[in-house]
């Protein structure tokens, strides 16, 4: 039985690589998605107080609840990066656990 | 001697079942069906809310006249947060739907000291709240990319 280090750690890099390609579509499209509602918002809450239709006291509420809101987006997107880093490293894992495997079966 | 092997062998695959169930790397809990049903059906109730509050006259827009509806979704919102904090690595779920929870009972208190409420405020109540929805169920969905 002889396993060769170097290819070994290539061969998980590898895996890690294809893991977070896999993944990193997912984060964009949570970043993105958030920062289109965040626009919406803002755009809604800034005409709504040009045009006097809410009053000072509300609009500056608001406007403190979308640092509340970026709070939350911030937990998900952790969330989704975990997933990611997850899949990265178990991914690794089996890599590894598949070698040793197959050169224990050899 | 090949009796020796076999046992080599075999105890090294036990070793390597082992080795799989102990050494896999879990940062996240496992994503729940029954929660993010939840998740979009109290989103739903809650735009429902301010909706409805729309189709009626600005003076029957009063808190008691949708309090119940404020109790049923404050309950949903409750039960997430209860499921949340009996999984396992949940500390980012359990803190979003503390926001939620608590902005969702600033804009019911706000509703209960104005009394009525005009269509911009509501529509203005419904980009907020979903705003807080939203994180939830992107992080819920997350959850179905694991891959074991």
């Amino acid at each position: 039985m002889k396993l060769d280090i170097n290819e070994i750690l290539a061969d998980m890099l590898n895996a890690i690589k294809l893991s977070l390609k896999d993944d990193w579509s997912i984060v964009k499209k949570s970043a993105n998605n958030f920062i289109q509602s965040k626009k919406d918002r803002l755009e809604l809450l800034s005409l709504m107080r040009l045009n006097g239709e809410i009053s000072e006291t509300f609009f500056e509420k608001r406007l403190a609840d979308e640092k509340e809101i970026l709070a939350s987006e911030l937990h998900s997107i952790a969330i989704v990066n975990k997933v990611m880093a997850q899949n990265a490293a178990n991914a690794a894992i089996k890599t590894l656990d598949d070698i040793i495997t197959k050169a224990l079966t050899i | 001697m090949q009796n020796m092997k076999t046992k080599i062998l075999a105890l090294t695959s036990c070793l390597l079942v082992l080795f799989n169930s102990c050494v896999s790397v879990k940062l996240v809990p496992d994503y729940s069906e029954t929660i993010e049903n939840q998740i979009i059906a109290s989103q739903k109730q809650n735009e429902k809310l301010y909706i409805s509050l729309l189709e009626l006259p600005q003076d029957k827009r009063t808190y008691t006249s949708v309090s119940q509806e404020y109790l049923e979704i404050e309950s949903n919102i409750n039960s997430i947060f209860f499921q949340y904090q009996a999984r396992e690595k949940n500390e980012d779920f359990v803190k979003m739907a503390k926001l939620l929870k608590d902005n969702f009972m600033q804009y019911k208190k706000e509703h209960q000291d104005k009394k009525t409420l005009s269509d911009s405020e509501i529509n203005l109540y419904i980009a907020y709240i979903n705003g807080f929805w939203q994180p939830l169920l992107t992080a819920e969905r997350a959850l179905k990319n694991i891959k074991n």
